[in-house]
């Protein structure tokens, strides 16, 4: 008896609190999601009404389509590379703008403003800097590297990616870092600092070991934007030159609305999905494990 | 070399070297700014970093072809508010409960909510926007706005800040107090949260601001535009030669965040790290 009324009273709270939001994602995320899921084993072509089940056949297709593939590991190679320098930079950012320098405010506030602009416009601004600026010091400075467009040859354009992500990113991991940073509490530092411990040895053994959940955060974070990057690719490249740099989310996308082969595109969307979720699941599981308590 | 020149000649470098960095950070933005104001020649002779005396112009030509950006602005402004107030509220409410609460499930959401993070718009968006028509909710504000009470990224951020910073010993005094759970949470949890509100809050703008993907699906009707639409058809033909009006759409766009960005800037450089009573 009193049983049932404290899970009647439990029920309520959570009704209360969570009630909007549970109904509100089952809605708009978790019905469309499991729709889209079942398109897949579908001839759904976007369009057309009727449509038949069949099966496995767009995953087989998918798996059989070589572009797909190659999109896939240029997109792996495009999330290692931005995953690395993203959280390197923005984790040596931290550790300066933590230091207690004068003007570390300002800097912070600095360093995070291109994470404020849209794909759209962040797109149109580095075209401009890539194909006009760049070029422009290029050919006045006699700097052979700059004086041609990046974005017109296949290897550079896949950096030009790269270094937006990068500059688009870092400002936002440093923010989540510089957090991490200021709960790493004080009396261990010093504690470390008396028993002799260098600063190398300090950021080894106490800083980073503090600072492993705002790791967690920011790997996670910036797997999911690598993997999920479609608006910086849409507006810088728009996946050329010959289409060497359509990463996966754009690959998809094309696939599905342009090819019209929807069944297949979502197919392929959902693999994707499956391997983000893998990639991002055993990340958080392993970091979760190396968490330590003060 | 003695021990206090060579730690202020350190100290000079990471100086410099942030500061140039600072200057690749904010240099795009200033050259977005700059060509606003220059005309389409200009523009398309070389690079200046100072403004020229174009914006009238520009200005007259942005406005003279057919459409309101005005009322894109407006659209923006409405759906964005909106979205940011229902995000701050309800993912704070939903990370709150699943602190405070202990639910059976409670392992359970945590992993959901870290998984729907992960669901790619492509995969949804056909299924939402069929479901949509059938609900005659196209070229309607109501599928961009409602969908922000449930923002899987929000609550993400909200429960590692409200983990951080909840004291669940505060709570417990309250309730003893007398304090009913409602009370609780706006009277004691909202204050103790706001800098992490804020920083939700900004993001929640940032995003929906610069959103332009959804709307892209859902509306049709020009009127109905929200700003990076408009901003994307600058770009289609009639624009094609007037770089400087392009630039200076884009501008008008990025203009308001800025604003806001300015505002509230030190909640972000210092909220999310800011805690409450917690030693």
């Amino acid at each position: 008896m009193r049983e049932e009324s404290r899970f009647i009273d439990k029920l309520k709270t959570y009704i209360v609190y969570a009630g909007p939001t549970t109904f509100v994602f089952f809605t708009v995320i978790i019905l469309p999601f499991l729709f889209g899921i079942y398109l897949t084993f579908t001839s759904y072509d976007g369009i057309s009404n009727s449509h038949n089940l069949v099966g496995f056949a767009n995953y087989i297709e998918a798996f059989k389509d070589t572009k797909f593939l190659a999109s896939f590991l240029l997109t792996l190679k495009y999330v290692l590379y931005t995953v690395v320098f993203t959280n390197v930079i923005a984790f040596l950012f931290a550790y300066i703008l933590t230091s207690g320098m004068k003007g570390q405010n300002f800097f912070r506030a600095g360093f995070f403003t291109p994470n404020l602009i849209g794909g759209i416009i962040l797109g149109f601004i580095w075209q401009f800097i890539f194909s006009k600026l760049l070029v422009y010091i290029g050919n006045n400075f006699n700097i052979p590297i700059f004086s041609t467009s990046w974005l017109a040859d296949p290897v550079r354009a896949f950096w030009t990616l790269v270094i937006v992500s990068v500059w688009q990113n870092s400002g936002y991991m440093m923010v989540i870092y510089i957090a991490g940073f200021m709960n790493v509490p004080k009396d261990l530092l010093e504690a470390a600092n008396i028993d002799g411990a260098n600063a190398w040895r300090r950021m080894v053994n106490v800083i980073i070991p503090m600072m492993i959940p705002s790791i967690t955060i920011c790997l996670f974070l910036t797997l999911q934007r690598g993997f999920m990057v479609y608006d910086v690719n849409l507006a810088l490249t728009k996946g050329g030159p010959f289409k060497s740099t359509e990463l996966i989310s754009m690959y998809v996308y094309n696939q599905a609305f342009l090819s019209q082969k929807y069944g297949v595109g979502q197919a392929q969307a959902f693999v994707l999905f499956l391997v983000v979720a893998l990639v991002s699941v055993i990340q958080v599981y392993f970091s979760k494990k190396m968490e330590v308590e003060a | 070399m003695n021990y206090s020149s060579r730690t202020k000649m350190n100290r000079g470098l990471v100086y410099l070297v942030l500061t140039v960095l600072l200057i690749i950070c904010v240099i795009p933005i200033w050259i977005l700014l700059v060509n606003a104001t220059r005309s389409t020649p200009e523009i398309q002779q070389g690079i200046s970093l100072i403004p020229s005396n174009n914006l009238m112009v520009n200005w007259k030509n942005l406005t003279n072809r057919g459409f309101n950006i005005w009322r894109g602005f407006l659209n923006s402004a409405f759906i964005s508010v909106s979205v940011t107030i229902l995000t701050v509220y309800f993912s704070l409410m939903f990370a709150y409960a699943i602190h405070v609460y202990d639910f059976a499930y409670k392992k359970f959401l945590y992993g959901l909510i870290l998984v729907l993070v992960m669901v790619p718009t492509q995969v949804s968006i056909i299924g939402f926007y069929k479901y949509m028509s059938m609900l005659n909710l196209l070229n309607s504000y109501v599928p961009l706005i409602v969908p922000a009470i449930a923002a899987p990224g929000s609550i993400f951020f909200a429960m590692q800040y409200l983990e951080s910073s909840i004291v669940k010993e505060l709570i417990e005094a309250a309730r003893i107090d007398g304090c009913g759970e409602l009370t609780i949470f706006h009277k004691i949890m909202f204050p103790i949260a706001k800098p992490g509100a804020v920083t939700m809050g900004i993001f929640a703008f940032v995003g929906s601001w610069n959103n332009f993907f959804t709307p892209f699906v859902l509306i049709s009707k020009m009127k109905k535009y929200t700003l990076p639409m408009l901003v994307q058809t600058l770009r289609g033909d009639v624009y094609r030669t007037e770089y400087g009006s392009i630039y200076l759409g884009l501008a008008v766009s990025i203009i308001p965040i800025l604003i806001v960005y300015i505002l509230f800037s030190r909640y972000i450089v210092n909220g999310i790290a800011m805690g409450s009573v917690k030693e």
